[in-house]
């Protein structure tokens, strides 16, 4: 089986007593913010360590079948959800490479008035001015060899929507993903099985280790190791994530700082852990997301929604309205979800799965939830309520797909919703998703992009990191990822997480060349 | 907490195959039936997070008493035909009580896991092309280090293009 260099699993250190190493950073979390930082401070010539919660999944062992990878590269198994008056899912991904080996490499940068809103209401971009953004994003779409998928690729379904928004004069165009040659697989969230796709996995990790780093997988943080008021290490413990078997404790000494990037799900649950946030009391606080519901069609032509990149087209023409359309080819396990109805009437529609096209759409949604870490079993806790208006914004966005699916032939669309038919055939009958009580119980959300649970800004009194990453309560703390974005953006949210920790790294990496010169 | 007792696995195989019936329509006859669910279940319940392994169980349980309290049915869900089985999970995916309706979906989740994820039966739904062996929890080869991760290699690394799907237009 491949394998990489420099690092240790749990199958390395069993029955050992404890394992120490020592390093300048040592960096929790190895999906888009932790594989970023990585990369930038080994190629500076720092010492760093890596470490992840996950397995090290050999692209070989990758299986079709959602139920392995839900397994060996999500976390929870993939049944992470808020606990609120609806469960929306939360989806990771806790391998290495964290979710961005299970994501479809969607790329887009911060839009500009984001930023702008940023730096306007909350003071948050003085470490990462827009044109510093840009440099980064230059570098990292060169070495994530970013494209524009290609035609051959785009598959049934994605010629759908481009052909629906050309005809009813919506912008349109094929996604750019952070991807070399995709195959078309559809089989990004189990995995690339060609590696084709430039998740931090096949990316960055291996980068940073061939640059010196080392990594320690099936590896949980727990504890930071303070000294003198600041942050000099961090204890963890070998753990099975799937049977649960624990090893010993590794302890990992950082001369120079101690980089958190757990997403914004984990990260305020180990601040949480670690007594910080006492002063701000934002820890795991304003949780924001980009929810996502979606429609299915039946078409007469078969969409053989098996082929192409599992998303490869979408419209940014609502994005002033909050929403963002996009395809999206899901495995038959998860596609069946969409189909109405149990047994014999559930069983006759399999016939035809493979007339049935997905769109989903992501939601700007205005919620704001909260990461709690559980007081007496330590597990993690996600409350998050969508409000009416979030609810409308989404039946919103559903009659707009739904209308374009009727456009290109639809013979039904099915809507998920309860309180509408299963199966609907006609806009009429769909535009009274409006009657129906705006609830977030009627359809079932989705939410993969999350932000702001340990927020950054200039003021310890309404911001838990400063603007460089740094934990006001413990200076050698950094929080790099989506954690600290004070909103959510419109957009997916990869790019912008590996840019901003791209420059946080930087800094820290100059920091260090201008006391070296000294 | 974990592990499901006789009749809770009883349960869930009548369940699932009310769901996910075999021989229930002519194009698409392979279902709960035809796959082995208490394999599945057996690697559910040992690898799932504890909060959904004790989920499932409340699930059967509720879908079991459920039916009492339906009127026209006054029996728990063992004890109902197979139409009438049908019939009260539908009534509860109906419901306007949120936590009611999503009893079946959990059901229906982890169903369709066990049925669709093999690859006979992804072949039968028409994909093009499948993994060559079935998943690890089929239990024709369990390996050693199976908790690992899945440990037999996958076969697709090109995919098969329908010539409906490949670039035109
Ligand atoms: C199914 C799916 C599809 C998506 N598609 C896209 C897309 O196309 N484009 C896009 O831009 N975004 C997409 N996203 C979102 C994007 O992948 C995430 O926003 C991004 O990966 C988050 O980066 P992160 O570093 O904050 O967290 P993650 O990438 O989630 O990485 C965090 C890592 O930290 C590890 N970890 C957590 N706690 C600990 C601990 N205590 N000790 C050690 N390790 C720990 C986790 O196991 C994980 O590996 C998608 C997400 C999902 C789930
Ligand atoms: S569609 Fe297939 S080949 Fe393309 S990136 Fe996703 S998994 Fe890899």
């Amino acid at each position: 089986m491949e394998q990489l260099p420099n690092m240790t699993t749990f199958g390395d250190v069993e029955g050992v007593q404890g394992v120490e190493d020592a390093c300048d950073y040592v960096v929790i979390g190895t999906g888009a913010a932790g594989a970023t930082a990585a990369r930038v401070l080994a190629e500076a010539g720092l010492d760093v360590v890596m470490l992840e919660e996950g397995s090290w999944i050999p692209r070989q062992s990758l299986r079709q079948d959602m139920y392995s990878s839900l397994k060996s590269l999500w976390r929870d198994m993939g049944f992470q959800g808020t606990e609120s008056r609806a469960v929306v899912a939360v989806l990771q991904g806790c391998t290495v490479g964290g979710s961005t080996a299970v994501n479809s490499a969607i790329i887009h940068r911060l839009p500009e008035q984001i930023h702008a809103e940023w730096e306007r209401a909350y003071g948050a971009t003085e470490h990462i001015a827009y044109a510093d953004l840009e440099s980064a994003w230059e570098r990292i779409e060169d070495e994530l060899r970013i494209q524009v998928t290609p035609d051959e690729v785009l598959g049934r379904n994605g010629r759908l929507l481009r052909d629906a928004c050309e005809r009813k004069g919506y912008s349109v165009q094929s996604i750019v993903r952070n991807v070399e040659g995709c195959k078309g697989t559809s089989r990004c969230s189990q995995g690339c099985p060609t590696a084709q796709r430039q998740s931090m996995n096949n990316a960055y990790v291996p980068r940073a280790l061939a640059d010196g780093a080392r990594l320690y997988t099936d590896c949980r943080a727990e504890k930071v190791i303070r000294e003198g008021g600041r942050a000099v290490g961090v204890r963890g413990r070998f753990r099975r994530t799937l049977t649960r078997e624990r090893g010993p404790e590794l302890t990992v000494r950082a001369r120079r700082g101690v980089l958190v990037a757990c997403s914004a799900i984990q990260t305020p649950i180990f601040l949480q852990a670690n007594g910080i946030g006492r002063q701000s009391r934002l820890v795991g606080q304003r949780l924001q997301m980009h929810p996502g519901v979606a429609l299915a069609g039946i078409f007469d032509e078969p969409m053989h929604c098996w082929f192409g990149a599992t998303q490869s087209v979408e419209t940014l023409h609502f994005w002033e309205d909050r929403y963002k359309i996009e395809t999206i080819n899901l495995p038959p396990e998860l596609a069946s979800m969409r189909l109405p109805g149990v047994g014999t009437a559930l069983m006759e529609q399999f016939g035809a799965f493979k007339h049935m096209a997905i769109w989903g759409v992501q939601c700007r949604m205005r919620a704001h939830g909260r990461v709690r870490r559980g007081a007496l079993t330590g597990r993690t806790i996600v409350k998050y309520d969508m409000l009416p208006e979030d609810v409308r914004l989404a039946k919103t966005a559903l009659v707009t797909m739904a209308e374009m699916m009727f456009l290109e032939g639809a013979q039904q669309v099915l809507p998920g919703v309860h309180g509408l038919p299963g199966r609907v055939s006609d806009m009429d009958t769909m535009r009274r998703i409006f009657d129906i009580p705006d609830d977030p119980g009627i359809f079932h959300a989705i939410g993969s992009h999350l932000f702001g649970t340990a927020v950054m800004g200039q003021d310890p009194r309404s911001s838990v990191v400063g603007t460089d990453g740094q934990c006001h309560e413990l200076p050698g703390l950094y929080v790099m990822d989506s954690s600290v974005f004070p909103t959510n953006m419109g957009v997916n949210p990869q790019h912008t997480i590996c840019g901003v920790s791209w420059l946080f790294a930087q800094r820290l990496a100059n920091e260090e060349r201008a006391t070296a010169a000294a | 907490m974990r592990r499901l007792l006789a009749f809770e696995r009883r349960w869930f195989q009548a369940m699932v195959e009310t769901i996910l019936p075999s021989g229930a329509s002519e194009q698409f006859p392979l279902g709960g039936q035809d796959v082995p669910l208490q394999r599945f279940l057996a690697d559910f319940q040992r690898h799932a997070p504890l909060k959904i392994v004790v989920g499932l169980r409340a699930t059967l349980l509720m879908i079991f008493m459920a039916p009492l309290f339906m009127s026209g049915m006054r029996r728990t869900f063992m004890a109902l035909g197979a139409e009438r089985r049908e019939a009260a999970i539908l009534r509860m995916r109906h419901s306007d009580v949120y936590v009611i309706r999503e009893l079946p979906v959990l059901l229906k989740t982890i169903g369709c896991m066990a049925v669709l994820g093999v690859p006979e039966v992804q072949r039968s739904l028409g994909m093009a092309q499948v993994d060559t062996c079935s998943p690890d929890w089929v239990g024709e080869s369990r390996t050693e280090d199976a908790d690992a991760g899945p440990t037999r290699p996958n076969t697709i690394t090109e995919p098969v293009v329908p010539a409906s799907a490949a670039a035109g237009s």
